[in-house]
């Protein structure tokens, strides 16, 4: 019983700093988005190399965090915790 | 200005086809040739074939709305691949960055994170919980009508905003594609999509997103190995080319998008992040799958193949649109506008880089693509107006199943109405900014009461009846109020509110709203509700198993 209340906990926080993560990439990549656009002197296609490094940087992070959490929390299945 | 109320402005939309009729016949709008019409019939007939092979084994309420729970994984993931890879992303997000427009990166890596929190925090709790409709898991939590009735109520909001996007672009394509008016193309999409919903249901709907997605996979990848040879696969120079256009085009003409402002820019990223997990026809999918890990797996599916598409629509061809298609006067009218307009841009990106036959199958992909979401939506729709609406709040669920299937046949009809109605009026909108009105409305009324739901223990009946109302009326009322519609619709000179994505503030409203509400409510901790709300999270987090027609409508 223990057990099971500390993985949940484990798994909650795990949770967290994943989102977290993805959540300040994404920011950063936003950020240095709207940042870039508001100086540029065309219209504001933004420029390739900031556009790739958003949009890769949040690609990144969100799967790197997405396949932590698959390998880290077990799924609960369905007849095992009835 | 002219100051037209919205009744008129509806009549108005409709008036104007008369118009793009005339257009169509003095040549300005391009149409497809004897190929690409093929191409087209056959994709179309292949998604027809598909919803019958469907109707065959449709035979329950389950199978209607579920598919039988019969889904694997990653039919499943390439199904949210479907239901996510619309005719925004496609059309709209190209036909952004055509007209110079860098919102589009915000378009395409904001989702990436919402599939993160969907996987982290919403899909296996819903599986887990054998609920999968807001409106499901709030009537798990609270008892009463009106809590469905709400709920009901702005999943059929978000769903015809977004219904409307779809029907924008198809009606555009099909325009191009053939010549015929917008609004017997409008008419057509809605019969073909009434079509896969009555006759095959949710396991129809399932499996044309998957050809969908299948097919709209191999087109971009045809078409990004199409655009690279053209520049000796040397990325830079198509930048510098389309930079070059650009400059031609638009010299130092500085278009203030989001991304000027940090405000819409913020406003537009949440939406486009978190609103997926209000997105109705999005959660349902979870419900077709048989478990949990089933679920896990197809939302880490649909991210590899959806971030593999975004990157190819927007780092090479929104980029190859810009560099190949402006100086091709065939394809502009004499106003110098794009013929179907900016949305249509990578259809005749497809008929510079591969003539004819590709300029058919990729408007084909496109219009399966499309009637594949409308299909999906229709169904999330639809399911609110019967199930919901009619069978448990005006019924008080006293509906035999035969009367459901009828009640739901009945709603699809009433959607397909409303969907042709509003594709009408809005002619001309930009898709990927139609649908962000979807996404934005989604993460102001549905994403904080069905998180609350699922997470927070203190929030009351009340209060998520509040925070719901607040966050769809404050979304909803800044939408209109903002530049796009009080100003570029409804004609006012100046708008109520300064910015076009209003999510920053009616997404915390909604949640401060549940907050507050809930606080001030008698109900607030009690001990019976706490009971509830702990059984919840028990089963929410472990799973229970969940037969077949045991589920709540």
């Amino acid at each position: 019983m223990r057990s099971s209340i500390s993985e949940a906990q484990s798994a909650r926080t795990l949770r967290a700093w994943l989102l977290a993560l993805c959540v300040v990439i994404y920011v950063v990549g936003m950020g240095v988005l709207i940042a870039q656009a508001s100086e540029a002197a065309i219209r504001p296609l933004v420029e390739v190399r900031y556009g790739i490094f958003a949009f890769g940087g949040v690609v990144v992070s969100c799967v790197v965090a997405m396949v932590l959490f698959a390998r880290r929390v077990p799924v609960a299945s369905e007849g095992e915790k009835r | 200005m002219n100051r037209r109320s919205f009744g008129t402005l509806l009549c108005t939309g409709i008036a104007t086809h008369v118009g793009s009729v005339a257009r169509a016949d003095d040549g300005g709008i391009t149409s497809g040739g004897p190929i690409a019409l093929t191409m087209f019939g056959l994709i179309v007939a292949m998604t027809i074939v598909v919803t019958l092979w469907a109707a065959k084994r449709v035979s329950s309420a389950h199978d209607l709305y579920a598919a039988g729970g019969r889904i694997t994984g990653m039919q499943n993931g390439l199904a949210i691949c479907g239901d996510f890879m619309s005719a925004s992303t496609f059309l709209g997000v190209i036909g952004l960055a055509f007209v110079g427009n860098g919102e589009s990166v915000i378009y395409v890596a904001s989702p990436i994170l919402g599939l993160a929190f969907l996987l982290l925090y919403i899909a296996e709790p819903l599986r887990n919980l054998g609920r999968y409709t807001i409106v499901q898991v709030m009537t798990l939590r609270f008892e009463g009508r009106a809590i469905r009735a709400f709920c009901a109520f702005a999943v059929l909001t978000v769903t015809l905003f977004y219904l409307i996007a779809q029907m924008v672009g198809a009606g555009t394509l099909l325009q191009v594609l053939i010549g015929v008016p917008y609004s017997v193309a409008v008419v057509v999409v809605a019969a073909l999509m009434m079509l896969y919903v009555l006759l095959g249901g949710m396991l129809a709907t399932t499996w044309v997103q998957i050809l969908k997605a299948v097919l709209l996979v191999g087109c971009v990848a045809l078409l990004t190995v199409m655009a690279l040879a053209r520049v000796d696969f040397d990325p830079a120079s198509l930048y510098r080319i389309a930079g070059d256009q650009l400059l031609r085009v638009f010299g130092d003409n500085d278009a203030k998008t989001a991304l000027t402002s940090p405000f819409s820019a913020l406003s537009l990223g949440l939406a486009m992040s978190f609103g997926m997990a209000g997105l109705p026809h999005v959660l349902i999918r979870f419900f077709t799958v048989p478990n949990a890990l089933e679920a896990r797996r197809s939302v880490l599916v649909a991210t590899y193949i959806i971030a593999a598409v975004f990157f190819c629509i927007v780092f090479v061809l929104a980029y190859a649109s810009i560099a190949f298609v402006y100086g091709q006067p065939q394809f502009f009218d004499t106003d110098g506008q794009l013929a179907g307009g900016s949305n249509m841009a990578v259809i005749h990106l497809a008929r510079v880089l591969g003539g004819e036959p590709l300029f058919g199958v990729v408007a084909a992909v496109t219009f399966a693509t499309i009637l594949a979401v409308v299909a999906g939506l229709t169904m999330a729709g639809a399911g609110a107006l019967a199930n919901d609406l009619y069978v448990q709040v005006w019924r008080r669920g006293e509906v035999s199943e035969t009367g459901q299937v009828n009640a739901f046949r009945v709603g699809t009809i009433v959607i397909t109405a409303l969907a042709i109605l509003f594709g009408i009026a809005f002619e001309g909108q930009s898709i990927a900014y139609m649908v962000s009105l979807a996404f934005t409305v989604a993460v102001s009324a549905n994403f904080p009461v069905l998180i609350l739901a699922i997470y927070w223990r203190g929030l009351t009946r009340r209060g998520a009846l509040a925070g719901g109302a607040a966050g769809l009326l404050s979304s909803v009322a800044l939408i209109v109020a903002g530049p796009p519609i009080w100003v570029g619709i409804l004609g006012y000179a100046k708008p109520l509110f300064p910015y076009a994505y209003p999510a920053l503030a009616s997404m915390p409203l909604a949640f401060f709203t549940c907050w507050l509400v809930s606080r001030l409510d008698p109900q607030y901790g009690a001990s019976e509700a706490g009971r509830l709300f702990d059984e919840i999270r028990r089963q929410a987090s472990r799973g229970v198993a969940v037969a077949s027609g045991a589920i709540v409508h």
